[in-house]
């Protein structure tokens, strides 16, 4: 029998009822990768990484951290973990994420133009598959070369690069000039600021060229490879003093526009693999301040059977290793040189900033960071794949300046089929690699050594050698020494 | 280790417990490891196991089988970590490209080409 005063139970639980009665926190988004015998990189989702045991890794999944231990903290300030004290990470998280991206709405920055093939230094790596310096048939044509100029400023990228590649860009002064002189006229008529480098040999550097350099504020970049002896062995002219001639194109340039006007890089042929310190003192012999190593890539001359360039990625990178060693050993000393794969690669684990370099994009960034426009006006969305086409398969051209129009070839199903596959926060392996907020994707590359744009990682050179360079660089930033002082002293 | 075996063919076969570690992860090393090994799976009641052949490039399949183990504990643990964060990242994915300008949307009408649609291209000249 009801009596009208039925208990009724509140709608709501009491607010103690939800105080916390254990300690609990929530794991945010990060991946992990082995660093050495008994660590691991853990990297978060916008690319900060922290070095642990791997008991701090299974007990922060497990959530067997507690709050007053240094691990917990460390990993709390780094946004691997949240809790109700710092719930404005993920606010954190998606701007540096953002900022890492914003290269994407840039666009296409680099354009590169080939005004021709030849060449007068016969390099057995040479990897554009160059023509001697006699031939006829492979220059650039002022008509490619106008099309070439207003394709690149259809580019949406607030900042443009142009560059000339080759053969010996120099050889065929006249359209390279023209080249130049268009893009300036443009970029004043459009208020567009273009950094322009001219990659070259310097044989053919004159008084005119110099002059010409200064008025129009271009920059040169050549090739090095070491002391005399090892350089005129990778790079033969037929006088066989390229060695002598690259280095007084040097020296002019340095005391004509200054040091800064002039970089330099080195290829690494099998020769090189036990002169590290030589190849590093060459290049403070000759007053540079930068240097870039560079492993052989597989195109053109450099894929011949029976051509000195064989090495294994494990005995480039011992190379490398010693090598970078020798340069923050002289650093230390007071010379100033940088290696600057190094800097790229340091900046991409340090910062927030993302970097254009084509091989280090995600997705890949073929087309959406760099153009080549050949001699013939093919066009092409890396300088491998105008390479690749020279070596007879031309998959990757995007279509022809004269004929093509820039949608036809920017919106192509070439491109974007490969965009679309290359993106490493979905490729097998990378998926879960500590590493892969700091690499990328080199659909060519893994196209032309394993007939597939996305590659098996496991088989991958490209994957060997960049997990190698960031167990190596991250090694050397947790050591927190001199030498990590050195490194921090490269990002500027 | 009792769970680890040799074959006539110089295979090692490897069992994992099924209620301890996932197909997917077991899955994931053996890609991992297919320049190491041909790797055949197979599932058992109360095991799963992995029969793993060198290949010309596995100098010591006693050690790489070891460390085929390992990460299979490793990609066990991803699992985990994809389980419980993946709602997180999808959140943080949207909240970082909501604010982004790669897409123009004074190009979103309804009667847009798709070939113009990329930030800064325009109609060539007629």
């Amino acid at each position: 029998m009801s009596t009208g005063h039925q208990h009724r139970r509140p709608p709501f639980e009491p607010r103690s009822a939800f105080s916390p009665v254990a300690f609990h926190y929530s794991l945010l988004p990060f991946r992990f990768t082995k660093l050495d015998e008994s660590r691991y990189v853990l990297t978060n989702f916008s690319g900060d990484y922290f070095v642990t045991e791997r008991a701090v890794l299974v007990g922060l999944v497990k959530k067997t951290l507690t709050p007053d231990s240094s691990a917990y903290v460390e990993l709390k300030s780094r946004h691997f973990l949240i809790d109700s004290h710092n719930a404005v990470a993920l606010q954190l998280l998606a701007t540096q994420y953002r900022t890492k991206q914003q290269p994407l709405s840039e666009f296409t920055g680099l354009h590169m133009f080939v005004p021709t093939l030849r060449c007068d230094n016969s390099c057995f790596y040479c990897q554009a598959s160059r023509k001697p310096s006699t031939a006829e048939g492979f220059d650039m044509t002022e008509s490619v070369a106008d099309r070439g100029v207003d394709f690149m400023f259809r580019s949406p990228s607030t900042v443009l690069k142009l560059e000339f590649q080759g053969g010996e860009p120099l050889l065929n002064f006249g359209i390279l000039r023209h080249i130049v002189e268009r893009t300036r006229a443009l970029s004043l008529l459009n208020g567009r600021l273009v950094n322009i480098v001219i990659c070259s040999n310097l044989s053919f550097l004159s008084d005119e060229i110099l002059d010409f350099c200064e008025n129009h504020e271009v920059n040169l970049s050549t090739s090095l490879d070491g002391p005399r002896k090892l350089h005129n062995l990778n790079r033969p002219n037929v006088d066989f003093d390229s060695y002598e001639r690259t280095c007084a194109g040097i020296t002019r340039i340095r005391e004509r526009l200054g040091v800064q006007r002039v970089s330099a890089l080195v290829t690494t042929t099998r020769y090189s693999l036990n002169q590290p310190n030589e190849i590093v003192d060459e290049y403070v012999k000759q007053g540079l301040v930068s240097m870039f190593l560079r492993p052989i890539n597989p195109y053109g001359f450099a894929s011949r059977v029976g051509t000195p360039t064989s090495y294994s990625t494990v005995e480039w990178l011992d190379f490398y290793k010693k090598a970078l060693d020798y340069i923050i050993h002289l650093n230390l000393k007071g010379v100033r040189l940088r290696e600057e794969y190094t800097a790229l690669l340091l900046r991409r684990i340090l910062t927030p900033f993302g970097t254009g370099f084509v091989d280090l994009q995600s997705p890949a960034g073929i087309g959406i960071s760099a153009v080549l426009f050949n001699h013939d006006g093919g066009v092409y969305p890396s300088d491998e794949a105008r390479m690749l086409a020279e070596m007879g398969d031309r998959r990757f051209c995007l279509g022809n300046l004269l004929t093509d129009s820039y949608e036809n070839m920017m919106l192509s199903d070439v491109l974007l089929d490969s965009l679309s596959e290359t993106m490493t926060e979905t490729v097998p392996n990378c998926v879960d690699c500590g590493f892969q907020p700091y690499c990328g994707a080199d659909p060519i590359r893994h196209y032309r050594l394993q007939g597939d744009i996305v590659g098996y990682k496991p088989k991958s050179e490209f994957c060997q050698r960049h997990m190698g360079l960031f167990r190596h660089l991250i090694g050397l930033l947790e050591r927190q020494d001199e030498s990590t002082e050195v490194l921090m002293r490269w990002l500027n | 280790m009792e769970n680890m075996c040799r074959t006539a063919d110089g295979s090692l076969v490897v069992k994992f417990d099924r209620h301890v570690y996932r197909l997917s992860a077991i899955k994931k090393a053996a890609y991992k490891y297919g320049g190491l090994f041909h790797i055949l799976i197979e599932n058992a009641d109360d095991f799963i196991a992995a029969t793993l052949k060198p290949t010309a490039a596995c100098q010591a399949a006693d050690v790489a089988a070891g460390e085929f183990c390992n990460e299979v504990l490793d990609q066990d643990l991803r699992e985990d970590i994809a389980a419980e964060t993946s709602g997180i990242r999808d959140l943080l994915l949207a909240h970082a490209f909501s604010k982004t300008s790669l897409i123009d949307l004074d190009l979103e009408t309804e009667d847009y080409e798709p070939a113009l649609k990329i930030r800064g291209t325009a109609k060539p000249a007629e």
